[in-house]
């Protein structure tokens, strides 16, 4: 009998937990080490079970970040492969995991593929991404239109901050900071930037990340 | 040698008629050089020409009109003047008063009167005075005593007063004093703002004060509305980041709200559908499908959860146990705002435990002392390290986050490992 991967799931929406649960238990390539919620024990668990493969998602119970985790597990055991999954369209993941090294990635509703042929390719050795992140409707534009600086601002936005502070945490000017909304503003059709910040948090086309409680 | 009193009598009318031309000239020169308030020495050489056009003027007419006065020493000297030096003098007096009138037109030209002065200040819609060192007003407009009167109920009589009461915000109680000091606000009575400001002069060596009274209403109610407007803009944009936090409580929350509404829905279609089995016998088909509908029903009965609310902490008192290490957890404080810290200890020192002591039990408490301090210890029951520990990255970033919000960590080696946080509650 081959041997089977062990697999850990990082997942904290039950729904797909149970489907990646279920995904593992039916195959015979892989079996289930443990399933966690929250990410930022993803590391513990590793040191003590021999985990060869983990389903992590990106946004985890109590705000957890699943890239973080990755980053730390990465660091101590570079061997274990990581699939990143996540439903949020936040632009700046895909960059991120590709940074840290991460071995898949995966959206969770556009399923071209399932995820047990992303694992298998990751498994043997390939590294999957999709082409480009997800593209969600913004107003009259969809967020492919947007420039990476205007996504910055966009992102800050979300967090409530002002012109200002915008710019001094992206080093720019404010009047660049400025035109990057309006920019954005005549993209969409919005009427004013309230409308975009809410948009873009439900959207999640954009994430802010509270890195300021983050080691 | 022709004298005065031999020449001609068209030439004595003539000198005459230009002496009085000349004198005509020079009255009015004196008197535009007074009113213009010109230099003295002009003013004096003026007077000076117009004297002798008075006396050539009075002297030539007795000449001509009596020459019997030969007494006189003047007439004689004058009747006794050849024609030419007459002739000369007229011609110099002519050419100095031209001059002189010429040069006043320049004068004229680059100067404003001091008419001109007042006038202009009296139309500017700002409030304007002059004064010097001992309070006596050298000029003021009229705008400046509508103003003084509002304020004090007179003109302004004396500077030095007006501005010691102004700047101290004493003025009639139908005026509001909107900043004291050295720029004093006012609201005048019909709504206008105005803004005083005093400056200090030096001219020709004396001390001028100035006070100039500006109307600002225009950006002051501005300012108000545009406050007014950003303070609503705070409350929006706390909405905004409160949005923000909870989004994903919200949207799951909405999630599994659905989902109940779907079970709950699929579970009365089928009671409905076992009712009608139960009463009139359904075709084989349908009854399988039912059978199978229970089946599904009851699978997912099975894998429904409550939702635990746990923290991060538990959640990793659960790993700890999972990997094989007990944590035993207290925590006598009442606050979760160091929740944080404690988590990220606890995580180091579960890594720890497990990595370097190879231990199977962790002891963490937390407690505040009676200064209000928080300490948190963390011991274990691994092997105890022989050297001093270095602090690896896990520990560094620990440190560092304790000592951004202002706390202190100790590492003890010996006798026994153990990690004290003490953190100042907010």
């Amino acid at each position: 009998m081959e041997k089977k991967y062990s697999v850990m799931v990082v997942e904290d929406q039950a729904m797909p937990r149970q489907l990646f649960e279920t995904f593992i238990k039916s195959s015979n390539r892989y079996e289930l080490a443990i399933s966690i919620e929250n990410a930022s024990v993803a590391d513990i668990y590793c040191m003590n079970y021999n985990i060869d493969l983990i389903l992590m998602d990106v946004v985890t119970k109590n705000g957890a970040s699943g890239l973080e985790a990755a980053r730390k597990i990465k660091r101590i055991n570079p061997n274990i492969k990581i699939i990143i999954v996540t439903s949020m369209p936040e632009c700046s993941y895909i960059d991120r995991a590709k940074e840290i090294g991460i071995e898949g990635f995966w959206y969770k509703e556009v399923n071209k593929e399932p995820i047990i042929t992303i694992m298998d390719e990751v498994m043997s050795g390939k590294i999957v991404y999709p082409s480009s992140s997800l593209n969600v409707e913004m107003g009259l534009a969809s967020s492919s239109e947007f420039t990476p600086r205007e996504l910055e601002v966009l992102r800050e936005m979300t967090g409530g901050y002002t012109n200002i502070e915008i710019a001094h945490k992206l080093h720019m000017s404010s009047s660049t900071v400025k035109h990057h909304i309006i920019s954005m503003l005549s993209k969409t059709g919005f009427r004013n930037r309230t409308e975009l910040a809410v948009r873009a948090r439900e959207s999640g086309i954009v994430i802010l990340d509270r890195k300021e409680d983050e080691i | 040698m022709t004298t005065f009193i031999d020449a001609s009598p068209i030439y004595q009318r003539a000198c005459l008629v230009l002496v009085i031309i000349l004198l005509i000239i020079n009255i009015v020169d004196i008197i535009c050089s007074i009113k213009y308030k010109v230099r003295i020495p002009f003013i004096i050489l003026s007077g000076l020409l117009l004297m002798f056009s008075i006396f050539s003027l009075v002297t030539l007419s007795n000449m001509f009109e009596s020459s019997e006065n030969e007494e006189l020493i003047l007439h004689q000297f004058f009747a006794s003047m050849s024609i030419y030096t007459i002739n000369i003098i007229i011609l110099i007096l002519t050419i100095i008063s031209i001059i002189g009138v010429v040069m006043l037109g320049i004068w004229r030209k680059n100067n404003i009167s001091p008419m001109s002065v007042k006038d202009s200040l009296d139309k500017m819609p700002m409030g304007i005075c002059f004064f010097n060192d001992s309070g006596l007003p050298l000029l003021t407009n009229l705008k400046i005593d509508d103003l003084s009167n509002e304020l004090f109920g007179q003109n302004l009589l004396t500077g030095q007063k007006f501005w010691e009461q102004l700047s101290k915000g004493e003025v009639n109680s139908s005026c509001i004093v909107l900043q004291v000091g050295i720029n004093p606000i006012i609201k005048h009575p019909n709504g206008d703002i105005i803004s005083y400001k005093r400056y200090t002069h030096n001219i020709r060596k004396n001390k001028v004060y100035e006070v100039l009274c500006t109307d600002i209403s225009e950006k002051y109610y501005l300012s108000i509305s545009l406050e007014s407007k950003n303070k609503a803009l705070r409350e929006m944009n706390n909405r905004l980041v409160e949005y923000g936090n909870n989004i994903m409580t919200y949207t799951r929350d909405k999630e599994v709200l659905n989902a109940k509404i779907r079970i709950h829905d699929d579970m009365g279609k089928l009671l409905l559908l076992t009712r009608k089995q139960l009463k009139e016998k359904l075709p084989a088909i349908k009854k399988d499908k039912m059978l199978q509908e229970w089946k599904n029903m009851m699978l997912i009965f099975g894998t429904i959860q409550e939702d635990k609310k746990e923290t991060g902490i538990d959640e990793l008192i659960i790993a700890g146990k999972n990997i094989g290490v007990n944590i035993f957890y207290e925590n006598n404080i009442k606050s979760n705002e160091f929740d944080f810290i404690i988590f990220k200890a606890m995580h180091e020192a579960l890594i720890n435990v497990v990595k370097h002591a190879k231990g199977n039990e962790l002891y963490f408490s937390v407690n505040q002392d009676y200064s209000g301090d928080v300490i948190i210890e963390i011991k274990n029951n691994g092997t105890q390290p022989t050297v001093e520990v270095k602090e690896g990255g896990g520990l560094t970033s620990l440190r560092s986050l304790v000592e951004k919000r202002n706390g202190q960590m100790f590492i003890n080696s010996k006798p026994e490992f153990k990690l004290t946080i003490i953190m100042k509650e907010k």
